[in-house]
């Protein structure tokens, strides 16, 4: 319906991925309004955005649009002060990053394509918890009750996947 | 690099794997499905019920008793709704005489979700559900969905497109009784017309009234009317409507079934110069009974 410029494509979509955009908005923002005002920030994006763009995955472009946008507006309103949420999952991604790479610079398209790479090598599930966690800004508890598994479960995933991918990204580093 | 351009970089991940994570409750409705173990997959797949609406909003869900319905009620309803034009883009239209099916007849996977629904209204996701009542699951097929609601009396219209997507939908109450079970397939193999074949169930806890869901075109545009009546197929009964013209040319065509206490309809949208495809997809649904 974006493609075919049909209004309703807002309302419908709303309806299918709204709760979906709110929470992941939420979950960075921490702040009912903004979730609401990036969520709809989203709608518009993605209504000037497609057509020309043709997802293949419209969950997957809106979430993008949408963490693009509240990324955005912590940016822009926490400069002095990073939302929490960014410090923690930050921090926990610091650990990933082996010492070589400190001083390197690396574009977020670079960084999403090394992430890629190292995505495919793990099993589903360790993928679904690393993408939810990183990615989605969830909870370990929130995880931890999407696989009905212990928050200790998901934790100890996290920090295996975390080695792997400093390990990963080591052996890439020296093609880079 | 540190970790902050980390958190940013992953936002450029291939759209697979975030379309992975996000629908991870359905993968394990899958597994389900294939008769692995509930507890291990833990499914718990909210559907937000507006969502289920939406998707059963294009199409409208009608009640009618075999050989027992009043197409000129439904007709004049759908004509002659005082709101249509107004707000609201979703009716609710009771029809009644239709008989439910006792829950026990659901002999599927299907009745497990009752104790996710169950489970949904105690840990109630406010961020990721707009009711905690309702659950669904997508499938491969609709042999796969079949079977996994298990009801002696569904045979969903097979046509010979390959659906886009199944989906079973389950409502329930707090105490993890289910009420309805929907059955989704959407089609767009055609180029220009997009066609959903629902079927829906309603057990013995339902408590609601049994009806059609029609929706306004006139929310959206102005003096949309439809025509249809009763129509006989291979000695079968069907009730077709056909909306006139919306958005430039753009067509509803709406067909309904009642047949062993379940609710049959298929809505299907296409352009005036896509008519001949539509009215193929149409017949072939009817004739697939």
């Amino acid at each position: 319906m974006f493609w075919e410029r049909d209004e309703r494509a807002i309302a419908e979509t709303r309806a299918i991925y709204g709760a979906r955009l709110r929470r992941l908005a939420m979950n960075l923002l921490k702040n009912r309004e903004d979730a609401e005002e990036c969520e709809n920030e989203t709608y518009l994006k993605a209504w000037n955005s497609i057509p020309p763009a043709r997802p293949a995955y419209l969950s997957a472009y809106l979430m993008k649009i949408c963490r693009n946008i509240a990324l955005n507006r912590l940016a822009a309103a926490n400069a002095n002060k990073r939302s929490a949420v960014v410090v923690e999952l930050s921090a926990e991604m610091e650990q990933c990053i082996p010492s070589s790479y400190i001083d390197r610079h690396i574009d977020d398209r670079g960084i999403g394509e090394l992430i890629d790479s190292f995505l495919g090598t793990l099993t589903y599930e360790n993928r679904v918890i690393f993408v939810r966690r990183y990615f989605c800004a969830d909870a370990v508890a929130d995880i931890a009750k999407l696989l009905g598994a212990s928050k200790s479960k998901v934790k100890s995933s996290l920090f295996r996947t975390r080695k792997q991918l400093k390990d990963f990204l080591a052996k890439e580093g020296v093609d880079l | 690099m540190n970790g902050t351009d980390f958190i940013k970089g992953i936002g450029h991940t291939d759209d697979k794997y975030v379309a992975e994570a996000l629908t991870f409750d359905k993968a394990a409705g899958r597994a389900v499905s294939a008769a692995k173990t509930l507890k291990k997959t833990k499914l718990k797949r909210v559907l937000i019920l507006a969502a289920c609406l939406v998707v059963a909003l294009s199409a409208c869900a009608l009640a009618l008793h075999t050989y027992d319905y009043t197409p000129s009620t439904i007709l004049e309803f759908i004509k002659g709704n005082p709101d249509s034009s107004k707000h609201t883009d979703l009716y609710f239209h009771p029809v009644g005489n239709v008989d439910k099916i006792g829950a026990r007849e659901l002999k599927g996977d299907v009745k497990k979700l009752g104790r996710v629904i169950k489970s949904q209204y105690k840990n109630y996701p406010v961020y990721s559900s707009l009711s905690p009542a309702v659950c669904e699951l997508e499938f491969d097929s609709t042999a796969a969905a079949e079977k996994y609601i298990g009801f002696s009396g569904l045979a969903f219209p097979k046509i010979a497109a390959e659906p886009e997507a199944v989906t079973v939908t389950a409502e329930g109450t707090e105490a993890g009784l289910l009420t309805v079970v929907r059955m989704t397939a959407n089609y767009k193999n055609t180029p220009g017309v997009s066609a959903l074949s629902t079927a829906m169930i309603f057990t013995e806890h339902y408590a609601g009234d049994i009806g059609v869901f029609v929706t306004s075109f006139s929310g959206y545009y102005d003096g949309v009317d439809f025509s249809g009546g009763a129509q006989t197929v291979n000695g079968r009964d069907f009730y077709v409507a056909q909306s006139s013209p919306f958005d430039g040319d753009w067509l509803n065509g709406i067909v309904f079934r009642y047949e062993n206490r379940v609710l049959y309809s298929l809505n299907v949208r296409f352009r005036e110069t896509d008519r001949t495809a539509a009215e193929s997809i149409l017949l072939e649904w009817m004739n697939s009974f």
